[in-house]
């Protein structure tokens, strides 16, 4: 599926430090201005460098990712029409890309990860797979996708992803609250750094506005 | 269910044709089986009160569940030859909250080949209650029933 050869060659690793969160500047009748500095860094990359999943690509988790959707294609679960119809093995579900990278959310070795029992406490991310440059924020929610695939992952496969590169940052007041649609540019590599897919996505940054 | 017995090929598409649609009730318990299985574990799809402080009705689906809703749809047509080439570009609207039903539709928009491959771009539309809540396109690649002769 797509030329040959094509690699994805990266290597690092993506970590998210913490900050006190200062979401003033969304009241401020200036309120765009907040993103002016990361406007000036359109075309930067984010990412310093790559991220691994943290599994390897199972059958278990395959099928388990089939349950929700009722979906009963089985080049998703049955090895031997995988192999019929030219696959290496049992194939992911392609809609799962960001699954298939997950770096997980503990591992043995890591800090401990759940600290109090605060009912709608967040976990810190292990890896936090959209960096959230910019002002302070409260709300964030994917708007626009585009993954372009140049071969399958199938079980067995170790997917990496690679790079964040900061394409576009739009400031927009919507009925949710004010902040600024960011979209993002990415590729997944395999173990071997052949490449997979090529990601474009697009979120929504935003302090909430309070429901009244 | 599906039935994976039957191959569709390039050469029985025509522009305009219509796929059946699937409807995805959204039941709190689907949610959370989705988080899960999908590891996407933001809280806007498994915790009510923190979609509403995000300014959501409730918790709703992820852009993972919507993709997967839509790969199901796409992959029942093409069958089991056919291949995903592409997803999107596609767009989230608005949020498909817990106790919606997402409705799948859609339709063959464009047909054509490249490079000798034989393509189909498809247009989808997640409907919920209230309009549209995704909308976007997906390219897909089928075999042919006549095989392309080849230049030496």
């Amino acid at each position: 599926m797509g030329p040959p050869g094509r690699s994805g060659q990266c290597h690092g690793s993506l970590r998210r430090g913490t900050t006190i969160p200062d979401f003033s500047w969304a009241e401020r009748d200036d309120w765009e201005r907040a993103w002016d500095p990361l406007v000036a860094q359109i075309g930067q990359d984010f990412s310093e460098g790559s991220y691994d999943a943290l599994d390897a690509i199972e059958a278990g988790a395959v099928r388990r990712f089939l349950e929700p959707l009722e979906f009963d294609c089985p080049l998703h679960v049955d090895e031997q029409v995988a192999a019929a119809h030219g696959y290496a093995g049992i194939i992911a579900p392609y809609s799962g890309l960001a699954t298939w990278i997950s770096a997980g959310l503990w591992n043995s070795g890591d800090e401990p990860i759940y600290a109090g029992a605060d009912r709608n406490a967040h976990p810190r991310w292990r890896v936090n797979p959209y960096p959230t440059p910019g002002p302070d924020i409260n709300g964030r929610t994917a708007t626009d996708l585009q993954y372009d695939y140049v071969r399958p992952f199938a079980v067995g496969d170790k997917l990496r992803s690679c790079g964040r590169i900061l394409t576009s940052v739009t400031p927009k007041e919507t009925r949710v609250g004010r902040g600024a649609f960011l979209t993002w540019e990415s590729k997944v590599v395999n173990q071997v750094d052949a490449l997979i897919a090529e990601v474009h996505f697009g979120v929504y940054n935003y302090v909430a506005r309070v429901r009244g | 269910m599906a039935d994976w017995t039957s191959q569709r090929y390039w050469e029985d598409v025509a522009e305009g044709d219509s796929l059946p649609a699937l409807g995805f009730p959204l039941s709190v318990h689907r949610l959370i089986v989705a988080a899960g299985a999908s590891k996407d574990f933001a809280q806007i799809h498994h915790n009510t009160e923190v979609a509403r402080a995000q300014g959501a009705g409730d918790m709703y689906a992820s852009n993972v569940l919507l993709l997967g809703m839509w790969e199901r749809v796409v992959r029942e047509y093409i069958g089991l030859d056919g291949v995903i080439v592409r997803i999107g570009p596609l767009r989230m609207k608005q949020f498909a909250t817990a106790g919606e039903t997402v409705t799948v539709r859609a339709s063959v928009t464009r047909k054509w080949s490249e490079d000798d491959r034989a393509l189909v771009e498809i247009a989808l539309r997640s409907e919920i209650s209230t309009g549209d809540a995704v909308t976007g396109v997906v390219r897909v690649a089928l075999p042919r029933r006549t095989p392309v002769a080849q230049t030496p």
